[in-house]
């Protein structure tokens, strides 16, 4: 392939912006008005009906002020009426940027300050934490709930003729997210892809896992709409209750799922007596499958093929592995790279290697995203070689003879916890922030369930326990990256040579920490 | 009727540097970040194991299992239907 999306899209033919990406879609729903988006409860809303409060959305939202790009955020729950505000941001020719409202308020209004949104979208479950941030910035507050608000015309503006279509949030190592900017041609390219590579059709009924700020809802959003299938959403409290995602597979007879491993983990769990025949592929995506796990859901999907995907926020989907159903390789390979993608590994000097090696894996490809908001970012995870832009994944990887990939690590501290990425650092500096804390660092410890967030941290004085670490972390961070274990130890933390505290060391030390027995204490049972 | 057991395993699974005591009836182990969805999964095989119990697919939701009394209350209520 010859594309360079990457900070240059204007020589892309075909879809150019979000309003032309609105208008494929209305096209495709026009040919097949009556498909269906379904809530978490069941309740269902016809494409046609979408594009209707698609319409209603677009005309609540203010004039284009300037000739600058325009970003709307929207936050709200998973339902229908939120896919149809995103169409009608879409066909407002301007970009949306989902923000996932488990988050913690105070992330979230960090967030939108720095965006500085046109608008910004809320719902009953949002409109609480965030209208005080739009009343204070000045944005315009749009309520699902509510409908329009007062004095809204409902006039169609004229649509931006910019090419910025989505914004994604994802863990950066200095406390604030990196703003991920990802133009209409990227999105249409992999809907393309996917839409071929799995036969998406009319007949399907796609159950959509990750929340709309994760990038795995491009798959889940944007194929079914341009194909015509059904889309199930689970929500929030949808996507962690295994019971209800096994209701949700019944009552729907969905045929196409498309989550991180951790859902399946819930979903293997509540169907160990069941099996679900309508089922015929299941995508998984974001961290390594347990084999046990695979192998429970070989029984509760009797009929479906299994897919392993590798992606990042970055650049879509570049690898994906079909699992054989007998001896599934462990851990399952990325497999090989998408017709549109070209790859390096390199090794320690940036130096490409070829056959069988290892080292770090590079690839460029039509989905790509513009770039971070900020460009030095951008510049350091950027390198061009032979003349192609290629985006440097930070993943360890080993190419085998066969050609097909592993994942063995990273270059650096980002980890995939629950198929959620975090950067450690993040982390870290979260629970330095807190004033009973000395030094603290995070790392990931091996057990037989996976690997483990722990922390290690010096503290000030003896009162403080992880309780209260804990209180602390889940107003700053997002669910998945609270660490689930804490050593608190006045001993300080083990150093490198340049006075970094040495993650790999602290693996070890952990290890040696949990063997001691546990100090008697008169009111403590024996452990069952 | 309390489960001491309960408070135990809470603790060595998820707050190892927390005596049980500091684990109190209403604390909110979800909201506090000690148990997280997976975490439901192997506190309900737990459950199972230790009470001699079944927890239904239905049951599943971790919203059920916010708090050491909520806890309780399902053992107490799966033991009074069992008997």
């Amino acid at each position: 392939m010859t594309h360079h999306p990457l900070l240059d899209q204007t020589a892309q033919p075909g879809i150019r912006g979000p309003r032309a990406l609105f208008e494929a879609i209305a096209e495709a729903i026009a040919a097949r008005p009556a498909a269906t988006v379904i809530s978490a409860g069941g309740r269902r809303l016809s494409h046609a009906d979408l594009l209707a409060r698609a319409r209603d959305v677009q005309g609540c939202l203010p004039q284009p002020v300037g000739t600058g790009e325009d970003v709307v955020a929207i936050c709200t729950e998973k339902t229908p009426e939120a896919i149809a505000a995103i169409l009608g941001v879409l066909a407002s020719g301007r970009a949306y940027a989902p923000l996932d409202p488990t988050h913690p308020g105070a992330r979230l209004m960090g967030i939108l300050s720095d965006l500085r949104p046109a608008a910004l979208i809320v719902d009953a479950a949002t409109r609480a934490t965030l209208a005080p941030w739009a009343e204070g910035a000045g944005v315009p507050l749009i309520d699902l709930a509510r409908g329009p608000a007062p004095g809204t015309t409902g006039q169609l503006y004229p649509p931006s003729a910019q090419a910025l279509c989505a914004v994604l949030h994802t863990s950066g190592s200095t406390g604030k997210p990196k703003r991920v900017e990802i133009c209409a041609p990227a999105i249409d390219a992999f809907q393309d892809w996917v839409t071929e590579a799995f036969r998406i059709a009319p007949s399907d009924c796609l159950v959509s896992h990750a929340p709309l700020a994760f990038d795995l809802s491009f798959l889940d959003l944007f194929v079914p709409l341009m194909t015509g299938a059904d889309l199930a959403l689970a929500d929030a409290a949808c996507a962690r209750n295994g019971g209800a995602l096994l209701r949700m597979l019944e009552a729907t007879e969905a045929t196409v799922w498309h989550s991180a491993p951790s859902a399946l983990t819930l979903l293997a769990q509540a169907g160990r007596n069941t099996q679900l025949p309508h089922m015929r592929r299941v995508l998984f995506a974001g961290e390594p499958m347990p084999a046990h796990t695979l192998q429970a859901l070989f029984h509760l999907f009797p009929n479906a093929r299994f897919v392993n995907i590798y992606g990042c926020t970055e650049t879509n989907d570049t690898f994906y592995y079909e699992v054989p159903r007998t001896n599934p390789p462990d851990p399952l390979p990325l497999g090989h790279k998408l017709p549109y993608v070209d790859y390096l590994i390199v090794d320690a000097a940036d130096q490409p290697l070829g056959g069988p090696c290892e080292g770090e894996l590079w690839v460029t490809c039509p989905t790509m995203m513009r770039g971070y908001a900020d460009p030095q970012l951008t510049r350091k995870v950027t390198v061009r070689h032979g003349g192609q832009l290629y985006y440097r994944t930070g993943d360890i990887v080993v190419r085998n003879d066969a050609g097909l990939l592993t994942f063995i690590g990273r270059r650096d501290a980002v980890v995939k916890l629950n198929g959620v990425r975090v950067d450690l650092g993040e982390v870290d500096r979260a629970l330095q922030g807190h004033p009973q804390v000395s030094e603290a660092a995070t790392f990931l410890f091996p057990t037989a369930a996976g690997l483990v967030l722990y922390a290690w941290v010096t503290p000030e004085d003896a009162s403080l326990n992880s309780l209260d670490l804990r209180q602390y972390l889940a107003q700053l961070l997002p669910a998945a990256a609270l660490p689930k274990r804490y050593i608190l130890d006045d001993a300080g933390l083990p150093k490198n040579s340049n006075g970094k505290a040495c993650r790999r060391q602290l693996v070890q030390y952990a290890a040696q920490h949990a063997k001691p027995p546990a100090p008697a204490d008169p009111t403590t049972s024996p452990r069952p | 009727m309390s489960y001491p057991t309960l408070r135990t395993f809470i603790a060595d699974e998820f707050a190892m540097d927390l005596t049980p005591d500091q684990l109190t009836d209403d604390l909110d182990l979800i909201e506090n970040g000690i148990i997280d969805s997976l975490g439901v999964l192997k506190l309900i095989a737990f459950l199972e194991g230790e009470f001699d119990l079944i927890i239904t697919p239905d049951e599943l939701d971790p919203d059920n299992y916010h708090t050491i009394s909520m806890i309780e209350d399902i053992i107490r209520e799966k033991h009074k239907t069992a008997a």
